[in-house]
């Protein structure tokens, strides 16, 4: 489904990205890992087209996302949680909700606000507050959901529970583990190593802009060493 | 007393027709960030085609049609052929370029209409008075410009607030990357909204054309005023735009009627007239400095 072919890209005249391979198949939930700084997040706007690559190709579906605007790359059903959440703040909930709502992944059950509304009873509880009103764990389940209206093919989060309280985390996981069954393809980068892990199928392990390692998640959750050479603090 | 209520609706009237100018232009600068000093142009487009019309056919109703038409296709022509390509640079370039372009329609209408000023007739239906206030005849036309105004204000509150395309402006002025990010295509929206704004700059001339005279430069003197409106009101609200014209416009007309009259308790009669004429001309920009010293961005800060 996605294929990015040694996709170079950077900042300015630094490069950050040196050539990622990565791969990840419909229905699947591929784990892109590494300590911060690695390059994890300038993939994901590789992908998104936020981005430009310097070389290299992006494939989704059979259309090179590297040639098409960012707007063109939602359409073809690839739905972002950035980094930092990046929820409208003079928006509502519903509005936040609807503002970009479509169905382009041509979905039988799309999503609607009354699924996103089960999915996360906090927001409907606070479906006429402002954006800038929510808390951090709201404004996340807000951003998971903003994507979900977009019915995407492929949802991409970036820092799915960064600075979140426990009980928010585990929410959250809850309602990724859900959207696995109904077999959402999910591309996913998080702090949280075992969560991650025991939910996702495959990862990729990123150093420098580089992919080093990649395998199955429950081979790399049982290897220790692995874990705390690229990894460990 | 009853010239203090004529006043105060000719001070509407002229905050109205601000509004119709500023709409555009706060919604242009707030959501694109982009300065557009030949917004005035716009509305010198609107001004000038309506009275063509309105001389050729007679109609006025196809005047104002036509006007907005022409006034809308030039917004989006400007916007593709030379705007897109400027929303990355800074203000100066904005501002050089926009400058460039109000040399341009100004050089333009002089070469299609000449240097003589047009005037355009009211049609009958709008050129009676009616006694809003008993034994005061007032200008229809005046009264239709205010409620013009208000229904405009009405209008864009809906859109802005009550439709799926002012959400994706509001989400677009907050954050461009994530909307389109989010598969809405930005430079379309963008497009849009700058038409519109052009559109009302139009429409603003269209009303502007009967009582004013329609020359070559009429553009700039108001667009000064249309900045203050939307400073004061607040960059990107179309609330503080609406407030902001409304106190514009009646400071302006209310200080040159009544100043060289509250003068004459200080001083004599001669010095009084010639301190009010000043002081009225200063007074929008002492209101502007007054609210920006307590609310350093605006009345509705977006």
């Amino acid at each position: 489904m996605l294929i990015l072919d040694q996709v170079h890209a950077g900042y300015n005249s630094s490069e950050v990205l040196h050539g990622i391979d990565l791969q990840l198949q419909e229905g699947e939930v591929v784990t892109l890992l590494g300590r911060n700084g690695m390059g994890k997040t300038t993939t994901i706007n590789c992908i998104i087209g936020l981005l430009e690559t310097r070389s290299g190709s992006i494939e989704f579906n059979g259309v090179r996302l590297d040639l098409i605007a960012s707007y063109q790359i939602a359409r073809m059903g690839v739905g972002l949680v950035p980094e930092n959440r990046r929820i409208f703040p003079n928006l509502t909930v519903t509005e936040n909700l609807m503002v970009a709502a479509a169905n382009y992944s041509d979905s039988a059950s799309p999503w609607t606000l009354e699924r996103i509304f089960r999915l996360f009873p906090r927001l409907q509880e606070r479906h006429r507050h402002y954006g800038n009103q929510l808390s951090g764990g709201e404004q996340q389940m807000l951003a998971i959901g903003r994507a979900l209206m977009i019915n995407p093919r492929l949802l991409i989060l970036d820092e799915a529970t960064e600075g979140l309280a426990p009980l928010i985390c585990n929410e959250i996981w809850n309602v990724i583990r859900q959207l696995k069954q109904q077999r959402q393809s999910i591309l996913i980068v998080d702090k949280n190593l075992n969560t991650l892990l025991s939910i996702a199928d495959r990862y990729y392990l990123m150093e420098k802009g580089e992919v080093v390692a990649q395998g199955l998640a429950t081979d790399l959750a049982s290897d220790n060493a692995m874990q705390a050479r690229y990894l460990g603090v | 007393m009853l010239l203090f209520f004529e006043q105060l609706l000719n001070g509407l009237q002229f905050g109205f027709m601000l509004f119709l100018l500023s709409a555009g232009l706060t919604l242009v600068f707030g959501v694109m960030n982009l300065i557009n000093l030949a917004h005035g142009s716009f509305y010198m487009v609107g001004a000038y085609v309506a009275a063509t019309v309105m001389l050729a056919s007679g109609s006025f109703v196809l005047a104002l049609l036509v006007a907005l038409l022409v006034a809308a296709a030039c917004g989006l022509l400007v916007e593709v052929i030379v705007l897109r390509h400027l929303y990355r640079r800074d203000h100066l370039d904005q501002v050089l370029a926009t400058f460039g372009l109000i040399l341009f329609f100004n050089e333009a209408t002089r070469m299609i209409w000449g240097r003589q000023p047009l005037f355009m007739q009211l049609p009958e239906f709008l050129s009676s008075t009616v006694e809003v206030i008993p034994d005061v005849p007032y200008p229809l036309y005046r009264l239709v410009i205010i409620g013009v105004g208000l229904a405009v204000a009405l209008g864009l509150y809906l859109l802005i607030n009550h439709t799926r395309l002012g959400m994706r402006i509001r989400a677009g002025a907050s954050d461009r990357s994530m909307i389109a990010a989010l598969g809405v295509n930005i430079r379309w929206l963008y497009s849009l909204v700058f038409a519109l704004g052009a559109l009302l700059a139009g429409f603003a001339g269209v009303m502007a054309a009967p009582i004013f005279a329609v020359e070559s430069g009429m553009g700039e003197s108001i667009l000064i005023l249309t900045f203050v409106v939307i400073v004061i009101g607040g960059i990107g609200s179309i609330k503080g735009a609406l407030l902001g014209a409304l106190l514009v416009g009646l400071v302006d007309t209310l200080g040159r009627a009544f100043l060289p009259d509250l003068l004459q308790w200080l001083f004599t009669t001669s010095s009084a007239n010639s301190i009010a004429a000043s002081l009225a001309s200063m007074s929008i920009y002492i209101l502007m400095a007054a609210i920006l010293a307590f609310k350093p961005r605006g009345l509705f800060p977006v």
